[in-house]
């Protein structure tokens, strides 16, 4: 035992002699210098994360930026547009060739339908597949009501819910299933979790509408089957990718959306998935799954 | 408090009971994280790297991995229970990394890299090689203990963390943190005898 403890006390002494506390303080001012600009890189990342929530958020409860397009998409304005669009589109179907005018034509009354079909869709579900950084893969579940209420799953690889987050005009309320941690907030902005940061463009069909007609730029529409479907190829700049957007020609409501890196190599669009959507539209949804419910006696801070 | 939260897995409805901390309430903002959680341990972060690597190009090189190891893990440090000694252990993780790369890279090029030591009189010279050799037949024994073990015996000798810290950090109980502990000087012991002895005799000179 005595031999034990003086072996102990002998390596810990040779340990602490070799391996001393003897840091130039050259070396300790260059690393401190790093440290400094980890802090500094941390400062902007939470100032472009805020910028960038406020903008989500924005767009989710803030309607009055797009009281124009509402306009736009009023019956009486619709209405005689449609008329005009279809009576062009006949024009157009007899008289041969079909020309890049009609598929224009047909392209502006799809994205025209389309886009209020869906900022008056009742309600909306999708699943999301994220291919991060890393190969890291995301998958998530969004619902979301017409009432403003979003609510959106975090989903392992062996689907499990990890973590839930509700979204009220009111308050943000966050669920880590892992710690068992319900956190709630006031803002899109003190949201830290990276998981959330991939799908802030698609909590609400507000967001997917402003993004069709601001954000995307496009390159390209084709109808599949006999008029079954059309789906816009677009661009996003800034991001240097192509999303392909595939809209049902029987509701004009998306039913999928998939997004690629930009490669001009690959001009079909066929190369890597970053993010596949697939929508359900209208389907009716269990009110009580929308807001986490306070049991009776208890308080919530 | 206690909140019931209705929710759906596999198509079906299910209730489940949450058990929320104040604490947790509001979330912490990166300039919080880094005034709260880095800058009261930096001197230890940098101390302990520089204690295991002993090289300023290499110390620069570990200092940064971590900070972007911690940079990746936000959330979980943020939830940790102590989240100084995670990011201690991050530090000494990346840094007995860095041993094993340097280990592999000096399996190809076979030279001691003598161009660091500082040029002094023949006496310190010698002094500084016999240094140096003793240095790196340590952090190879280090090096070839099985990585738990390391940072176990690293968090104790080194960073002089109570055994409970080091089973937070490690998550693990405290019996097993005293077992890698226990194990990983015993190896050391016997990998190093030859120096404890020299330096024993040095000692009673």
């Amino acid at each position: 035992m005595k031999k034990e403890n003086s072996d102990k006390f002998e390596i810990d002494d040779l340990l602490k002699q070799t391996l001393k506390d003897d840091l130039p303080p050259e070396i300790e001012s260059s690393m401190k210098k790093q440290l400094i600009l980890f802090q500094k890189k941390l400062e902007q990342h939470e100032q472009i994360r805020s910028e960038e929530t406020s903008r989500a958020q924005r767009r989710l409860f803030q309607r009055g930026g797009l009281k124009w397009m509402k306009w736009a998409l009023k019956k009486q304005v619709l209405a005689p547009a449609s008329i005009i669009m279809i009576v062009l589109g006949a024009v157009l179907q007899i008289t041969e060739p079909s020309s890049v005018l009609a598929e224009s034509i047909s392209l502006l009354k799809t994205s025209v339908i389309a886009s209020d079909r869906v900022s008056h869709a009742e309600s909306m579900e999708c699943s999301i597949q994220v291919l991060a950084e890393n190969e890291q893969s995301f998958n998530y579940f969004i619902q979301w009501l017409s009432t403003n209420l979003t609510r959106v799953q975090v989903i392992n690889q062996n689907q499990d819910i990890i973590k839930t987050m509700w979204i009220s005009e009111e308050e943000i309320t966050i669920a880590d299933h892992a710690t068992n941690i319900l956190r709630k907030i006031e803002k899109l902005e003190q949201i830290d979790n990276t998981e959330f940061m991939h799908i802030l463009d698609l909590l609400s069909p507000l967001d997917l509408v402003e993004q069709m007609e601001g954000k995307w730029r496009l390159k390209q529409y084709k109808q599949q089957g006999d008029c079954e479907s059309g789906t816009f190829i677009v661009a996003i700049p800034e991001e240097k990718t192509i999303i392909e957007l595939t809209v049902d020609l029987c509701t004009f409501l998306p039913t999928n959306f998939k997004k690629f890196f930009e490669d001009p190599r690959e001009e079909s669009g066929e190369g890597k998935i970053l993010m596949n959507v697939n929508f359900k539209w209208n389907k009716s949804i269990p009110p009580q799954l929308m807001l986490p419910k306070i049991t009776k006696g208890s308080s919530c801070a | 408090m206690d909140i019931a939260i209705t929710s759906r897995k596999h198509g079906a409805l299910y209730n489940q009971s949450w058990t929320v901390r104040p604490e947790e309430i509001f979330l912490k903002s990166e300039k919080l994280f880094f005034d709260q959680l880095i800058k009261p341990i930096e001197h230890q972060m940098m101390r302990s790297i520089w204690r295991i690597v002993r090289d300023p190009e290499t110390a620069k090189d570990v200092l940064q991995d971590s900070l972007a190891k911690i940079w990746k893990r936000l959330d979980r440090i943020q939830s940790h229970p102590n989240p100084h000694a995670l990011i201690l252990k991050i530090c000494l993780n990346v840094a007995i990394d860095s041993l094993r790369k340097r280990k592999r890279l000096r399996q190809h090029e076979k030279t001691e890299p003598l161009h660091r030591l500082p040029i002094q009189s023949d006496f310190k010279v010698h002094e500084a090689l016999e240094n140096k050799k003793v240095e790196a037949e340590i952090l190879e024994a280090i090096n070839r203990l099985p990585r738990r073990q390391a940072v176990a015996v690293l968090m104790r000798i080194i960073q002089e963390q109570p055994y409970a810290v080091i089973a937070q950090a490690m998550g693990c109980n405290e019996t097993t943190v005293r077992i890698h502990v226990s194990r990983g000087r015993a190896r050391l012991s016997q990998w190093l005898s030859h120096l404890k002895s020299a330096s024993l005799k040095e000692e009673s000179k």
